[in-house]
């Protein structure tokens, strides 16, 4: 069975599923940094944006700005201005430690399958 | 232990007496007393001797600016030592209101949960910090900002640009009631200019260090090729 995820408040009686969510966004915020930014390159202030549009998730400008700092910092990450624009920083994987992340992000997802499936096993299905 | 952070400093305290650890510091002073050269030199001598880390957070310089600034005073940065600069995300949420206690405690919070054993913090400056903020009375309740240091059990340096006694004659009153930090701080270190008729003298001054004691005497500052040093008393 498919799983669906509810990614708005519409519905009180999700509001559980809302508090879970949030959580999950945040508990494993670096990861899901680091697949927008392998999809494509942003700016914190975007990155914030696109994480509430895509899970209703408001995340402090002191926690992203800290995290991409950090992976900048570890040679992770780069940052580099849009042409015309010096106003707004943009965040890309580093070539050499790209195939490293696409790796972890691989590496997280089969996890999630595997913990989700096994939930799924004892009749939890959603 | 901070008063060997900096070559000389240890004159200024009495016996094993120290900056107590935990405590919040009010690092003030007028303009080109060396506030922030002293604080990240403090920082990142303390933790090349010890195994912890420390987080700089900078509201008015950028990151790459304040390191040429250290570096031109002979400050090395240690590993350890991070630094946080606002400087991407006010450009970047243009003229939208920042919570700014609430996104320093969320930065101190990351930092804190990366490196657990995050020990010493600064944040330059309190001035810039109350400009940014869009809240009203941030001044006056700064004992919630206070008090969240303390919880984390982080060392704080705040430091604080005050009004040269001529500038003082123009923005009025200087009166300790009127600025909060002053009472809330367990200790201030004050970085000042002494002029004489032939030159001019650095100091730093302990002014106050709850439980611990110390000299009360202005004592001058040098900065040479390894950073900055404290001689004996000015007078």
């Amino acid at each position: 069975m498919e799983i669906k995820v509810v990614f708005n408040n519409e519905h009180p009686e999700l509001i559980q599923s809302s508090q879970f969510k949030e959580d999950i966004v945040k508990n494993h915020l670096e990861i899901i940094v680091l697949s927008m930014l392998s999809d494509r390159p942003m700016s914190g202030y975007n990155l914030i944006k696109e994480i509430f549009a895509r899970y209703n998730v408001l995340i402090s400008q002191g926690t992203i700005y800290s995290l991409l700092y950090t992976l900048k910092d570890e040679g992770i990450l780069q940052a580099g201005f849009r042409k015309k624009d010096l106003r707004e920083k943009i965040y890309s994987c580093t070539q050499e430690r790209k195939q490293g992340v696409d790796e972890r992000i691989a590496e997280y997802i089969e996890a999630d399958e595997y913990v989700l499936n096994s939930i799924k096993k004892f009749g939890h299905d959603v | 232990m901070f008063k060997n952070s900096i070559n000389g400093l240890n004159e200024l305290f009495k016996g094993d007496c120290d900056i107590p650890t935990g405590s919040v510091i009010l690092v003030s002073g007028i303009e080109g007393g060396l506030k922030s050269g002293m604080v990240f030199n403090m920082m990142s001598n303390y933790l090349a001797d010890n195994n912890e880390h420390g987080l700089y957070a900078s509201l008015e310089e950028t990151k790459q600016s304040h390191l040429r600034n250290m570096e031109s005073l002979g400050i090395k940065k240690m590993d350890r030592l991070h630094i946080f600069d606002y400087k991407d995300m006010r450009f970047e949420s243009n003229n939208e209101e920042l919570d700014i206690d609430k996104i320093t405690e969320d930065m101190i919070d990351f930092y804190r949960e990366k490196y657990e054993n995050l020990t010493v913090f600064a944040l330059d400056s309190l001035n810039a910090f109350y400009s940014i903020s869009t809240r009203e009375n941030l001044r006056k309740n700064m004992y919630h900002f206070f008090t969240m240091l303390r919880d984390k059990d982080l060392t704080s340096f705040l430091i604080m640009e005050t009004c040269s006694p001529e500038k003082q004659v123009f923005v009025g009153s200087t009166n300790y009631a009127e600025q909060p930090e002053y009472f809330l701080a367990d200790g201030i270190i004050e970085l000042g200019v002494i002029e004489a008729k032939e030159n001019v003298k650095r100091y730093i001054q302990i002014r106050k260090m709850r439980t611990a004691s110390h000299s009360m005497e202005k004592h001058q500052i040098m900065v040479g090729k390894d950073g900055i040093s404290i001689l004996g008393s000015v007078y």
